[in-house]
């Protein structure tokens, strides 16, 4: 038992007041909540110098004892607080009358009277399962276990049946529903976290008026798993929007980190239109990098679409084993991109010309290419020509020998072959009159007509492509010392935009070397 | 085909009175910036065509970085004696016992110079030619200009620079 209360608060002469038995006829009120501070009046006899003492099986009661007696003879007054964690029980007042007599003369036989102190005590929170939601779910069941929770049946006015609220980091309000207060010890509920809840936690509060508190006693406060597409750090996915983007542009998506000691059992990218993993040209060589599965399979993705197209989604979903649930999976966060390019793209060949030229002695074919395209609206891109060449040159000698040199398939001496909306390729076959008598030429060229949004971490894209061919034969006129063209000239297809390719090479550029060493 | 060689020649005569009263719309120059040196050391020769025309001109020059005029340029070397010298690079081919130098093929842009404008690209004259022995050789350089010819084939009209004197020593 704990025994709590004041000493007298005066032992000193009262005016008009009588030692005597004390005798206590009333107290008021006998009901006395926890945790409220209420006034108490004992009525009686020979109450002068009276104290009273207060005592209770659990807890404890706050008395605070009149600084002057309401009526010294036979009424006291003082307060009572008792703790708000005291549960429903008795509480014991003593009234007595100390020793008075100024050489401790007789005493007073004390009065005890009862009192009923109604506890609500403070709710606590042991655990809570499952305590982790993911955002965009329903979870029932959810089971507080606690102490102090009050059921419906024994709410009453001072002490109400416990309530759940829940509240994100965010100071978001999470949807609490189909609270049942099962026992003392259990709360059970349905959580439904709404679905564009950001990964945070939450923090639950159970109380009951005029006790609340929230679940600082918790180690671990529950956690909302939302589930967001970040693009720059910032959120993309449905309800908010990205910003345009272009093709070619680097598309860096990330997600923001599970909470300390989660591991994701599972992720999921979904990324609609024709996107790459990669395509980093050099004059060396160029190679598509393809997204593949397990590119898809982690919580980022880096990747660069190649056509435009307005809208193409994104989805991501990933799942967790949560303890005392099993493998759950997030709702699909969603991000619709509007993707730029140029557009109207067309390359008209011009200047399409094989001559002979006599000094230097060589043959010439020259071809132009104007493009024509509009740019996108963050025109900051730029228009970049490469091409590859396919070459078989044959010389025919005048003693009757010669040789046959191939280059490529690859890339025609540089990347980028050129930039800007036009381009010249001027192919140059050099003969000489001194040993030849008949040289031909069959070389192929594919030139790709790309873009690049020249942001960061951008790559050129494929806007078409048109192939052509420089094919000849000449020969030598020995009696009248001139090359004369046999056949051969410069032929070339459509211009072609559906569905473009990269161009690809390996080994480095076909140059005059390359081909001279390809000689037979 | 001799009526169309005709009209080419008339056209390109044409063409070129139309240039500037028979004057070449472009000027060739070169100079080196080692006019002596040793036997074995690189010999660099810049290339300087200047448009002196009223009007653009249009120009070959060899895709890539400079350094490589001699894609766009006819380049003429004589000895001490006046003789011609070969070109040694490309592929040594031997025809009737004697060793040639077939020049591969290779791709060439064309560039626009405005009236006044000039374009600048330099060559390796000793990777060129065998200028191995101690003497004086003369170079000169000659630009193929292309001339448009309505209804016929193209030309190269040869515009030749400025002769200059290297000498090897050993």
């Amino acid at each position: 038992m704990l025994l709590l209360l004041f000493s007298p608060a005066f032992c000193h002469a009262q005016d008009n007041c009588v030692l005597g038995q004390p005798v206590v006829s009333s107290i008021s009120p006998t009901t006395w909540i926890a945790g409220k501070t209420t006034t108490v009046t004992i009525l009686g006899n020979n109450l002068c110098y009276a104290g009273a003492w207060v005592s209770v099986d659990s807890g404890s009661v706050e008395v605070n004892y009149p600084a002057n007696p309401v009526d010294p003879q036979t009424k006291i007054k003082f307060t009572v607080t008792p703790d708000a964690s005291d549960p429903t029980e008795t509480a014991t007042v003593e009234v007595a009358v100390p020793d008075c007599d100024p050489n401790w003369g007789p005493c007073f036989v004390p009065v005890f009277t009862t009192v009923q102190i109604v506890g609500c005590p403070t709710p606590t929170i042991t655990s809570i399962k499952p305590s982790t939601w993911f955002a965009g779910k329903t979870y029932d069941n959810v089971a507080i276990v606690g102490t102090n929770f009050v059921t419906k049946d024994k709410a009453t006015a001072d002490c109400p049946m416990t309530a759940v609220n829940i509240i994100a980091a965010d100071q978001s309000v999470v949807p609490v529903s189909g609270m049942t207060v099962v026992d003392k010890t259990k709360i059970t509920f349905t959580v439904a976290p709404p679905a564009s809840d950001p990964t945070e936690t939450a923090t639950v509060t159970v109380g009951t008026a005029p006790n609340t508190t929230n679940s600082a006693n918790l180690a671990t406060q529950p956690q909302i798993l939302g589930n967001q597409i970040l693009f720059k750090n910032k959120p993309v996915s449905s309800p908010q929007s990205p910003p345009p983007v272009a093709v070619g542009q680097q598309i860096a998506l990330t997600t923001p980190d599970l909470p300390s000691g989660m591991t994701a059992t599972k992720m999921t990218w979904t990324v609609d239109g024709t996107r790459i993993a990669g395509y980093a040209p050099t004059t060396a060589s160029a190679s598509v990098q393809e997204l593949k599965d397990k590119d898809l399979k982690k919580a980022n993705v880096t990747f660069y679409w190649v056509y435009p197209e307005n809208p193409i989604e994104v989805a991501y979903e990933y799942c967790v084993d949560i303890p005392g649930v099993g493998n759950q999976c997030s709702e699909e966060a969603k991000a619709e991109f509007e993707v730029d390019g140029p557009s109207g793209v067309t390359v008209r060949p011009s200047d399409m010309t094989f001559f002979i030229s006599g000094n230097p002695e060589a043959m010439i074919w020259s071809v132009g290419f104007d493009a024509s395209a509009t740019s996108p609206p963050s025109d900051d891109g730029e228009y970049i020509w490469v091409q590859l060449i396919t070459v078989k040159e044959t010389g025919d000698f005048d003693d009757g020998t010669g040789s046959t040199c191939t280059g490529g398939p690859g890339l025609d001496t540089q990347y980028p072959y050129g930039t800007g909306l036009h381009s010249e390729d001027g192919y140059v076959d050099p003969i000489d009159s001194t040993y030849e008598k008949k040289e031909s030429t069959n070389s192929d060229f594919h030139m790709y007509l790309m873009w690049d949004a020249l942001t960061d971490g951008s790559i050129p894209v494929p806007l078409g492509s048109i192939a052509w061919r420089a094919s000849g034969d000449v020969v030598w006129n020995p009696t009248s010392r001139t090359w004369k063209k046999v056949s051969g000239g410069t032929k070339s297809d459509d211009f072609s935009t559906q569905s473009p390719s990269f161009p690809q090479w390996t080994g480095g550029p076909v140059t005059p070397a390359t081909i001279a060493a390809n000689c037979k | 085909m001799k009526s169309i060689a005709a009209l080419a020649v008339l056209a390109a005569a044409l063409q070129t009175v139309c240039f500037a009263q028979g004057k070449s719309p472009i000027s060739v120059s070169i100079t080196t910036p080692a006019p002596v040196a040793k036997i074995g050391e690189a010999i660099k020769v810049d290339v300087t065509v200047k448009n002196t025309s009223d009007r653009s001109v249009k120009l070959y020059k060899a895709l890539g970085p400079d350094g490589q005029a001699e894609a766009a340029n006819q380049i003429d070397v004589l000895d001490g004696d006046g003789k011609k010298l070969p070109r040694i690079d490309g592929l040594a081919v031997e025809v009737r016992g004697q060793i040639y130098h077939r020049q591969m093929p290779m791709s060439r842009t064309m560039i626009r110079l405005d009236p006044g404008q000039s374009n600048e690209d330099f060559l390796i004259l000793s990777s060129l030619f065998d200028l191995s022995k101690p003497g004086k050789y003369t170079v000169t350089v000659g630009h193929g200009l292309r001339v448009d010819v309505p209804g016929a084939d193209p030309y190269l009209l040869n515009v030749p620079s400025n002769t200059i004197t290297i000498t090897v020593t050993e």
